[in-house]
């Protein structure tokens, strides 16, 4: 390994040191938890910002390209704030940095191996901190999320195994290759991509997780998780030649859900579940840009869309006392941030929901998907109802009312002010951050450019060892 | 620099007058008055220091979010520079007429301030995305208005508002989009270059017809009004001045400022469509409006009978017609905002608003009277109001394009007359029945009519000064068409 290689590898290492670190701390010195963990994710930050220029230094598992190291960036930002959350269990600290590091390693994954560990590192960690406080909801919700992962990892794992029989490599770009029963897995891999983001018809564990769950554990798999397999979602499909029937498939998946959690948070009477619709309907509008969208564009579109979600949910989240069901209604700052972070969900100005939704329309309006765009608007405005539905429950019928003196003081107060302060931030001065995010996505080429040489040089390969493969192959039955 | 305080000042002040607003709500109102009132000393002062180059007063360029291609361009022109004045001066007409809002007055103010500040952006922006952003977030404090201080059925009403408007808003973003990303490289989201790109007039017809989906329906003209009767219904009286005053100007404005300066060929496609649908609208409202026995559904009526009349003259593409419309907007504002104050404070002695209860005005209350008699005689467009030279002026040109729709304008302004005697009628004539109107108008009430009335009678009998400011942009539309449109 050369040290580029090495450099390339620290901030996971940072991230996973911080992990373990944290839970060490976890046994001998439960103080010492969250400045370890909280340690590692700032090394990480630093450390992605350190090579901002260097150049590319893949290694046979993980991408270095602009996209991993965004991605790098956004997950180790999310974790940060993640810690911010007060959980009384001593080991969330470091199931948070594991969840980061997860998503980092998935994010920057281009073979089976490394992609499917990454992912269910971040899964596992997600249903440890949501069984974590041991009572029966929690239970419930953590269960919940661990059955469909498993189903989602074991259709993966088939799809790779598949990949392999057909184009002899576990990689992603093999799975694209449409060599032998290539395709078969790469519709298997999509499916359970499609289990873990959430999208309709395999959604049903996402709504019961946000209400059932602790506020750390949602925000995990709120932010974590969907990172990761957008990120994945992006690598597998965005390389695919135009119009392939897998790009299809998931923008449609995406158009659906974006329908179908919009309609069915209309009728959601609890915002966490309301959350958890919102989620389907977020997981579907990205995968919608990552099925129609085309070009340099959607990757960013994509990151920034992730950012903006990232304070609105938090400010939603804290906004509902962190770990209780129902808004807390009794201090006015407490309905403030609701409100910025519903009308920052709902894609409405000045939040940065507004500037997330612009650049999705713009790379669908880039691609002619005007299908995808009608379907957008529909979505929205069912959208629109459900979130204000809520502005008008939580926020304008308490207007005027003051903080409850008797009711304690809200816990994370920091965190909804500065989740509010940066919805507001992402909304009138989007620039440092897309700004940023497109540096670090273009300082190394990004991964679609980049695999589609890789992905005609397998073609290449596979048209020459197509004979070997299918005679080792032990599924094929072809004599030849 | 001074464009961009203009919505700048009401954007942060709101935030001030929020902060002050729990010290009383006198402070918050007064804050918010001083806040607005600067405002028009800026805008003065921006008008007098003007370059005389003709057509623009200031301009502001500047890079905002290069990586996406969004600048802030904001330049202004008589028209903007008239319906700015306008936004301020009724933000402030909208403060004084809430002295005893409850609860939350802090909020109620700086909504107020808010509303204004979005509806600013909208009359300077010259950015395709920035003016998105501010035409959508103008629904979120007028939501607030509408869904906080509102009356019974606030909660539909207010939800029916934002859904519909900000729904609609998303056609003329993607179209924006669109705009943007096939644009020259470096146009960004610039009106001005994006102006000088030519597209094949089918292409140039779909885009407006994304563009005016927003704009139709904030306007509103029928079939895409059902928001309004019941926003103005159920919105506090603040919130209805707001409402007719210069929301429903946002979707005119837009209307007159970017489809010729866009699509030239898209609205020589669609005119006939535009003026169909205006003549449509204005007798269908007309009809509507007579059919009411709620004060202020009928005064919304009137309000989309007329902002119809502006669709036809946008779509009409000729002087005269583009004129009127130009005047139409203006007058309508005055007027409309006054019957919506009126109506508000009738409301609020008598708890209703239902005109067979209602009755004998010029007995108990002579100002009441007066008032009433003034406003409706402009909303009849009678001489001597700014709303005659408006509907006239439309007519004309109207006249000059094709004599069907003229004739349908007139049917209309008759139908206009029917609507507004009758309201006359009931309210102020004829016997003082089971509730009765006292007191008479109060301080607060009567110098912002005064202010209003003055105003239509002013631009009505002295019409050069307002077409003389509002010629420069009128012309600049016509100029963007290619030819005449063609005379069926």
């Amino acid at each position: 390994m050369t040290g580029e290689e090495i450099s390339a590898l620290l901030p996971l290492a940072s991230l996973a040191l911080g992990a373990v670190a944290a839970m060490l701390a976890a046994a001998f010195a439960p103080r010492a938890s969250v400045p370890f963990a909280a340690a590692g994710h700032l090394a990480a930050l630093a450390l992605v910002l350190w090579r901002i220029d260097s150049p590319m230094a893949p290694s046979a598992l993980l991408a270095d390209d602009g996209i991993a190291r965004a991605a790098a960036l956004v997950a180790s930002l999310f974790g940060l704030s993640l810690l911010a959350f007060p959980v009384r269990q001593r080991e969330a600290p470091a199931l948070v940095a594991l969840a980061s590091a997860g998503a980092v390693a998935a994010a920057a994954s281009t073979h089976a191996a490394s992609l499917v560990l990454a992912l269910e590192t971040t899964t596992l960690a997600t249903v440890a901190l949501a069984a974590m406080r041991g009572d029966r909801t929690a239970l419930e919700a953590a269960i919940k999320l661990l059955i469909p992962a498993g189903v989602a990892a074991a259709a993966m794992l088939l799809g790779f195994a598949f990949a392999l029989a057909g184009a002899g490599s576990l990689t992603l770009a093999a799975l694209g290759s449409g060599a032998g029963l290539a395709p078969l897995g790469a519709a298997l891999v999509l499916f359970g991509l499609v289990f873990k983001f959430a999208l309709v018809p395999t959604h049903m564990w996402a709504p019961d997780l946000f209400e059932g769950a602790p506020a750390q554990a949602v925000a995990v798999a709120g932010l974590m998780s969907k990172l990761a397999v957008a990120i994945i979602l992006l690598r597998l499909i965005g390389p695919l030649p135009e119009g392939h029937g897998l790009a299809a498939l998931s923008g449609a998946l995406g158009g659906l859900s974006f329908l179908v959690g919009n309609l069915v948070a209309l009728r959601q009477e609890r915002l966490r579940r309301l959350l958890g619709w919102s989620s389907v309907a977020q997981s579907g509008l990205l995968a919608m840009l990552i099925g129609f969208g085309r070009g340099e564009g959607v990757a960013l579109a994509l990151l920034f869309a992730l950012v903006a979600y990232w304070p609105a949910l938090l400010a939603a989240l804290a906004a509902g006392r962190l770990d209780r069901e129902a808004a807390d209604d009794s201090n006015p700052l407490i309905r403030l941030g609701l409100l910025l972070g519903l009308v920052s969900l709902a894609g409405l100005p000045a939040a940065g929901g507004f500037v997330a939704k612009l650049l999705i329309i713009r790379e669908l309006a880039r691609a002619s998907a005007w299908g995808s765009i009608a379907l957008l608007i529909l979505g929205s405005a069912l959208g629109f109802l459900a979130y204000f539905r809520f502005v008008q429950r939580f926020v304008a019928d308490k207007a005027g009312e003051g903080a409850d003196p008797d009711a304690p003081p809200p816990q994370g107060r920091a965190l909804l002010v500065a989740a509010a302060a940066l919805i507001l931030a992402i909304g009138l001065v989007p620039e440092p951050l897309a700004a940023l995010l497109a540096r670090i996505a273009s300082a190394a080429p990004s991964h679609p450019a980049v695999s589609k040489a890789t992905i005609a040089q397998l073609h290449a390969k596979m048209a020459h060892r197509q004979p070997m493969v299918h005679a080792t192959s032990p599924l094929s039955r072809t004599p030849r | 620099m001074g464009l961009i305080l203009l919505f700048l000042l009401p954007l942060a002040g709101g935030l001030a007058v929020l902060a002050v607003g729990k010290a009383g709500a006198r402070r918050a109102a007064a804050t918010g008055i001083l806040l607005l009132a600067l405002g028009l000393l800026i805008l003065l002062g921006l008008v007098l220091t003007a370059e005389g180059d003709g057509r623009w007063l200031a301009e502001t360029r500047m890079p905002w979010a290069p990586s996406l291609g969004v600048s802030l361009i904001f330049a202004m022109d008589g028209l903007s520079a008239t319906l700015v004045a306008l936004s301020l001066v009724l933000g402030i007409v909208a403060i004084i007429v809430s002295p005893d809002v409850r609860p939350a007055p802090g909020l109620f103010h700086a909504s107020i301030l808010w509303t204004v500040a979005a509806a600013n952006g909208v009359f300077l922006s010259f950015d395709l995305l920035v003016f998105a952003f501010f035409w959508e977030l103008m629904l979120v404090p007028a939501f607030l208005l509408i869904a906080i201080w509102g009356h019974k059925a606030r909660h539909k009403a207010a939800m029916k508002f934002l859904v519909t408007n900000a729904t609609a808003g998303l056609g003329l973003i993607a179209a924006a989009l669109y705009l943007g990303a096939t644009g020259p490289a470096g146009a960004g989201f610039d009106a001005f270059a994006l102006a000088e790109v030519d597209r094949p007039a089918q292409v140039q017809a779909w885009l407006l017809a994304g563009f005016a989906l927003a704009f139709l329906v904030k306007l509103p003209v029928p079939p895409l009004h059902a928001w309004l009767p019941d926003a103005h219904t159920e919105a506090p009286t603040a919130g209805s001045i707001l409402l007719a005053g210069i929301l429903l100007k946002t979707g005119a404005y837009g209307l007159f400022r970017f489809s010729p300066m866009l699509f030239p060929q898209g609205v020589v496609a669609l005119a006939p469509w535009g003026m169909a649908l205006g003549a449509f609208g204005t007798i269908y409202a007309a009809l509507v409006a007579c059919g009411q026995t709620d004060a202020k559904r009928l005064v919304a009526y009137t309000s989309i009978a007329h902002m119809s009349i502006v669709l036809m003259g946008v779509a009409g593409g000729v002087h005269f017609a583009m004129m009127g419309a130009a005047v139409e907007m203006v007058a309508h504002a005055f007027s409309s905002s006054a019957l919506f104050l009126l109506v508000g404070a009738v409301e609020k002695r008598t708890g209703t608003r239902d005109l067979r209860r209602l009755g004998g005005l010029q007995q108990t209350a002579p100002r009441f009277a007066t008032a009433f008699a003034v406003f409706f005689s402009a909303a009849l467009a009678m001489p001597g109001t700014a709303n005659f030279l408006g509907e006239a002026l439309v007519i004309t040109g109207m006249f000059q394009v094709n004599w069907l729709f003229a004739a349908l304008a007139l049917v209309s302004l008759v139908i206009s007359v029917v609507y507004a005697t009758r309201l006359l009628r009931r309210i102020v004539f004829g016997e003082a029945h089971q509730v009765a109107i006292d007191p008479d108008l109060a301080p607060y009430e009567l110098w912002p009519l005064v202010l209003l009335g003055a105003s239509t009678l002013l631009f009505g009998l002295l019409p050069q000064l307002l077409l003389m400011v509002l010629e420069p942009a009128v012309d600049a539309a016509i100029a963007a068409l290619p030819a005449p449109p063609p005379i069926p």
